[in-house]
């Protein structure tokens, strides 16, 4: 299994956006987890995840994104899912992240817009 | 290594025939066989008819089913036999393995047989289980112990059954006797009610207590060996053992008055030679009076944690007016409030855990066992010493998360504060939603009191302190509460209920709380998302019920 093909990291200025691909389950977070924690900033703060392109979430990806959110709180920043749709979309709203710590926006321009405002705010 | 997965195509066109089958048997399961065995039932399922939305359901519970059994159990499957049947709005899904059980799931799942357990760890009701049981209407888990083929079975089930449902499967009757005439005779009067295992001595009757869990043992007294008062004495020292109800068939008749058997809890004596009328009488009797005591338990067991974990606070506290009104979603919470009273303040926690329905409810559960010894150990009043300051206690608390890696694996937000009797307020907040200011003169505002989620290394908990006038009121609320006001991904406090607090200004704390919790009932009424659990708290300071 290529890391590198279940998710990618980019950072920028106000957020850092990470990418998934694919199943995001038992068969892959045991080898993204250590991978995702070497190469994510240190001091990444808000956090963009990229659903697009994910088929498949189970509550080991529920389990990633917690660690996830709690390293965005750490550093005083935010998480914001994006363009989650289908399977992937109904397991985040079963499983109910809290409304106030993460936010949902249907597309990847209004996750970029939501950190770029709050620097202009 | 992963079991050979078979070609879908060619098993799937075979079985799909109506109603519709898919079946699958993998040999030691392994985090690999997840996809394959995704695709292959998601191929079934659309063969079948079955919606995407349902669809994904299933997959998503036999995914976890599996993982669970790849991650969990003491002795690993070597086997994994899976059975999914679809017929026209009924879906079935059966899992069955030879792995330890788990001890902890068949009290968890709806649907599960009517019969408690001893409690098994929470680390075995994770998210994944909390995702299945959230799903699906039917959910139950059945030991190996206590099912026909000696395997765990897991079984989801949704809509109802095309054909009526299949009777209740017959009590599980050991019965023990040596006389090989006496067995034959009892096993054929009790045969037609029951399913009836006959066993030749104790020793019998033990090793197959191991395998196959009965509802009920009829055992003659006098054996040679171990007789029966020793194999019940042996019975009870096994765990659950001692509810498994125990008859005891004697030829002598003062047996029922013996002291000592009396003493081992025995349900009832037969003198033979017993008549047919008799035996199964006594045995119906019997089994209908454990089920009895056994459903009052577990109605008491539901009763006693909804009422512990349902939140509730004091409506006055000195000179403080508390209202509290909360939405418990379903059959479990994430919210949960805790408090201590003491001569000048009341200390209280406000705490939200994320997720919904089961699986909140056992984390929720784990978090307010946590706390309230937390609470305990550092309020004490009645031990004298000085109670905890309110980011105290959170500090206390992610020191304690970040230990665990069962509750750090979950997420939770909580607020603390203390409401003293000269109108000081201490807050301390650990990722929870702002709290609002509603002075009696002034306009309403926002107070957000930063703190880090609980668990986070070195969260360091900093106190808001408020002073709050006469006819003032603060008011708590969580996550669920402020959602149903928010458009999606609105940050919270959502505009609508700013709008409305203002009008709320000159109330008391029990009608500002009727008015408000009025419009959140409306508003979630027209929400998409699934319910959560709600919980508003107002304290207003100086009896400002008074000044209506």
């Amino acid at each position: 299994m290529n890391i590198n093909n279940i998710f990618e990291i980019q950072p920028a200025q106000d957020y850092t956006l990470i990418r998934f691909y694919g199943f995001i389950d038992a068969s892959t977070v045991q080898q993204i987890r250590p991978v995702l924690q070497r190469q994510l900033p240190e001091h990444s703060a808000n956090l963009i995840i990229d659903m697009r392109e994910v088929g498949f979430l189970d509550s080991h990806g529920v389990g990633l994104f917690v660690s996830l959110l709690k390293q965005a709180h750490r550093n005083k920043g935010h998480m914001a899912f994006a363009a989650a749709k289908g399977q992937p979309s109904s397991v985040l709203q079963m499983v109910g992240f809290n409304g106030g710590l993460v936010s949902y926006c249907p597309t990847l321009s209004d996750a970029y817009a939501l950190f770029v405002k709050n620097r202009a705010v | 290594m992963s079991a050979p997965i078979a070609t879908p195509d060619r098993a799937l066109k075979t079985h799909v025939q109506p109603p519709a089958r898919w079946q699958k048997t993998i040999g030691s399961p392994a985090y690999a066989d997840l996809p394959p065995l995704r695709a292959e039932m998601r191929r079934f399922l659309d063969l079948a008819g079955i919606p995407a939305a349902t669809s994904d359901r299933y997959c998503l519970s036999l995914c976890e089913i599996i993982s669970n059994l790849v991650k969990h159990p003491r002795q690993k499957a070597q086997a994994v036999a899976i059975s999914c049947t679809a017929a026209g709005a009924h879906l079935r899904l059966d899992v069955a393995d030879d792995s330890t059980p788990f001890a902890s799931f068949d009290a968890i799942c709806k649907g599960a047989p009517a019969r408690l357990h001893a409690a098994g760890t929470l680390a075995e009701s994770g998210y994944g289980l909390g995702c299945i049981v959230a799903q699906h209407a039917r959910v139950c888990y059945t030991s190996a112990a206590a099912s026909a083929d000696g395997r765990n079975h897991f079984t989801l089930e949704d809509g109802a059954p095309a054909a009526a449902p299949q009777s209740a499967p017959k009590p599980l009757v050991f019965l023990v006797d040596d006389n090989p005439a006496d067995l034959k005779m009892h096993h054929r009067m009790l045969s037609g009610f029951y399913d009836v295992v006959p066993l030749g001595d104790a020793m019998a009757a033990m090793a197959m207590f191991d395998a196959r869990r009965p509802d009920l043992i009829i055992s003659d007294l006098h054996m040679p060996g171990t007789d029966g008062a020793a194999l019940r004495r042996r019975i009870s020292a096994l765990p659950d053992g001692d509810t498994v109800p125990f008859i005891f068939l004697s030829a002598a008749a003062e047996g029922m008055n013996d002291a000592n058997l009396l003493r081992l809890g025995i349900d009832d004596y037969i003198v033979k030679p017993a008549t047919s009328q008799a035996l199964q009488r006594t045995a119906e009797r019997v089994l209908r009076r454990r089920e009895q005591v056994h459903r009052a338990l577990e109605s008491r067991f539901h009763r006693d944690v909804q009422k512990y974990l349902h939140p509730h606070l004091p409506p006055q506290a000195g000179r403080w007016r508390i209202a509290l009104k909360n939405r418990m979603a379903d059959a479990g919470g994430g919210d949960f409030t805790l408090h201590s009273e003491s001569e000048d303040s009341l200390s209280v926690i406000l705490a939200d855990v994320m997720g919904h329905g089961t699986e909140a409810k056992f984390f929720a559960y784990a978090y307010a066992g946590y706390l309230r010894s937390l609470f305990r150990g550092a309020l004490a009043p009645e031990r004298g010493l000085a109670p905890a300051a309110p980011h105290t206690l959170l500090t206390m608390l992610s020191a304690a998360v970040a230990a665990d890696d069962f509750l750090d694996a979950s997420l939770l937000t909580c607020q603390s504060f203390r409401l003293a009797q000269d109108g000081t307020i201490t807050i301390a907040s650990a990722g929870h939603p702002p709290l609002l200011l509603l002075p009696r003169r002034a306009l309403p505002s926002v107070l957000p009191v930063a703190g880090a989620l609980p668990g986070l290394a070195g969260a360091d908990y900093q106190p808001l302190h408020l002073q709050l006038a006469a006819g003032d009121k603060i008011i708590f609320a969580t996550d669920g509460f402020f959602d149903a006001f928010s458009a999606e991904g609105e940050a919270h406090p959502p505009a609508a209920l700013m709008q409305m607090l203002d009008a709320c200004a000159p109330m008391g704390a029990e009608d500002c709380s009727h008015e408000i919790w009025q419009r959140f009932e409306f508003c979630a009424q027209t929400q998409t998302r699934p319910p959560d659990d709600a919980t508003l708290i107002i304290a207003a300071y100086g009896g400002s019920d008074e000044h209506q």
